[in-house]
């Protein structure tokens, strides 16, 4: 029969609770072991008289079957016998106890270790294990602390006989009745909570058990311990969530804040840089011109970059808004060619923008979004291209008319370092930057082929390329063509 | 004709302030400026400009306070209102929008050429 995760978690509960057992009966031979050092030298005398001699017997023996039986049960599993051999322990352990006080005529004995045996037992379904165990420790803790006075009274009701040698023996031996019985009780009680798991598990998987069904009967209580962990867990998983956002929003905040910050200088910079080429404020010489230019294309440059960074952002918090309305492509790029043509010219770069013969239709795009995107390509392959290259931007409107699919197809060529094989799965990844073009530009960001592809695919197109390392690169970008009058908003 | 057309600039930053004017200036336009959106309203009200130029962030009454008392009033409303700011997420773009600008440029994404462009086409219409 194949085993049902109840089943799974039924083996282990039992697994623990025998195991507990053994653990706990190992313990009461070692201490029989103690008692019987201490009976010896309290005599005197390694000559331990007949009485000794059989409850020492009778109890190793009777230990010792218990182990075996233990055994046993773990060995072959018999799941019933657990319960009844439990019972079985106690009224032993009790009896054995009882016995031990009689013969060393050692009343503490009995105290000493009923607690932790009667303790023990009760935690098969007690609820606080650490109170328990607790509670399993005291008459160690009481008795190693209290020692002194403790001997002083019995020895005044003439129960000890010598003290400097029995002292130190029964100090271990109540050192270690605690240790191993609090070993003992949590290795019981998570046999419980083993145990609670599996009741839970089969009555989830079998709900029309009958209602005599020993699962059903245990529901109740295993509905509410389970209930309150998956409250507590509930509730901390609620908490991290809560910080996580805090987070999040902590972070957007400061992105938004920074980059609204920043595009203010930035315009500044980039206005009396353009007003001054164009001669606003008067004449000037050629080699200042060049110079003020080159300020322009890299403020230009930093405003991108200040973009990307917020729309990273925004595609991060899942906000990146594609706000589809009636737009030319066709003078998108144009726009684009236009304004990165002087940046391409200080390479040496010409940009060649092949525009259609036939006109375009309006197509649903968002211009804003997608002029970004034609940015970044386009500023990608100035960036990458050879000292003196040439940039094709061009446009296949070949499938526009397609009825069923049409689409429109842009793309942006260079002769530049191209992209190597090893890097090709990742470019498309944030903060990723191929190796030749972290040695050719390491001040890139690596983030503008994520946040083009984040726009091309908000648009429902696709982005893809051809690369030869050392040749040059060209992407490509699909965006849908559907007809604007049949675009709802248009 | 062109040279009569007034434009006013509420913006609170001194050095786009003055390159806007001076841009504006030299393309012929008359130009009163406001530092702060008080005070803009009470120039808009005594200049009656063709055109208000409307930062958003500024001091006290912000832009879209500005923007909807302008739109308020009777003898403001027609005045075309240019948006120029920094802030460029959807949701200002859009609040902006419904209040009644009649466009929205974010300032670094734009030369003052561009907006040149932008403004004579509006006020040639």
């Amino acid at each position: 029969m194949a085993l049902i995760p109840s089943d799974h978690a039924r083996l282990e509960a039992n697994r623990w609770l025998v195991w507990g057992r053994l653990l706990y009966v190992s313990t009461i031979l070692l201490l029989y072991g103690a008692a019987m050092l201490s009976y010896a030298f309290s005599v005197y005398t390694f000559a331990i008289p007949r009485r000794g001699i059989i409850f020492f017997s009778f109890a190793y023996a009777s230990s010792l079957l218990m182990w075996v039986c233990w055994y046993l049960i773990e060995r072959f599993e018999v799941r019933d016998a657990i319960n009844w051999m439990s019972g079985v322990q106690i009224a032993l352990d009790i009896l054995l106890i009882t016995l031990v006080a009689l013969v060393s005529e050692e009343p503490l004995m009995f105290f000493f270790m009923l607690i932790p045996i009667v303790s023990s037992s009760l935690l098969w379904e007690s609820r606080a294990p650490a109170i328990t165990a607790l509670i399993a420790l005291t008459p160690a803790l009481i008795y190693v602390t209290y020692s002194e006075t403790i001997v002083q009274y019995t020895r005044a009701w003439g129960l000890f006989f010598d003290i400097s040698i029995r002292l130190p023996i029964f100090t271990f031996a109540a050192i270690l009745t605690g240790v191993i019985a609090t070993l003992t009780v949590l290795s019981i009680r998570l046999g419980g909570v083993a145990h609670e798991r599996a009741l839970l598990l089969e009555v989830m998987q079998n709900p029309h058990a009958s209602p005599t069904s020993p699962a059903r009967e245990k529901v109740t209580v295993v509905d509410d311990a389970s209930k309150r962990i998956i409250q507590a867990k509930e509730f901390e998983v609620e908490k991290a969530n809560e910080r996580l956002a805090t987070l999040a929003r902590a972070k957007s905040d400061f992105v938004t804040v920074a980059t609204h910050q920043l595009r203010t200088p930035l315009a500044g910079i980039r206005w009396s840089l353009d007003m001054l080429i164009k001669k606003n404020f008067g004449e000037m010489n050629p080699e200042q011109v060049s110079v003020l230019e080159k300020g322009l294309v890299n403020t230009e440059r930093m405003i991108r970059i200040v973009n990307d960074i917020l729309n990273l952002d925004k595609i991060d918090n899942d906000q990146l808004k594609i706000a589809l309305a009636p737009g030319d492509l066709n003078a998108i790029i144009e726009g684009a060619v236009a304004d990165l043509t002087q940046q391409a010219a200080i390479k040496e770069v010409r940009i060649e923008y092949a525009k259609p013969e036939t006109e375009l239709p309006l197509l649903p795009i968002d211009v804003d979004k997608i002029r970004m995107a034609l940015d970044n390509l386009i500023d990608n392959a100035v960036k990458y291209s050879k000292d003196g290259g040439v940039v094709h931007v061009s446009l296949d409107t070949s499938k526009v008319a397609n009825s069923s699919n049409p689409t429109i197809t842009v793309t942006v060529s260079d002769d530049g370092i191209g992209i190597p094989k090893s890097d090709r799965d990742e470019m498309f990844s944030k903060f990723y930057r191929a190796q030749n073009a972290r040695r050719q530009d390491p001040n890139g960001n690596g983030i503008g082929l994520f946040v083009v592809k984040s726009i091309v695919e908000g648009h429902h197109g696709n982005i893809w390329y051809e690369s030869e390392e050392g040749k040059g690169t060209s992407f490509h970008v699909s965006l849908p063509a559907h007809s604007v009058d049949a675009f709802p908003n248009a | 004709m062109d040279s009569k057309l007034k434009i006013l600039i509420v913006e609170d930053d001194e050095f786009l302030r003055s390159l806007t004017a001076k841009r504006l200036e030299k393309e012929g336009y008359v130009v009163v400026v406001a530092v702060d959106g008080e005070s803009g309203l009470i120039t808009a009200a005594q200049e009656k400009p063709n055109l208000i130029f409307l930062d958003l962030l500024l001091p006290g009454l912000d832009g879209f306070e500005v923007l909807g008392k302008l739109k308020a009033n009777a003898e403001l409303k027609d005045v075309p209102v240019v948006v120029f700011s920094n802030l460029g997420q959807k949701e200002d773009i859009e609040r902006a929008k419904q209040l009644g600008a009649d466009e929205f440029l974010i300032k670094a994404n734009f030369t003052l050429d561009d907006v040149m462009v932008k403004i004579n086409e509006k006020l040639k219409k």
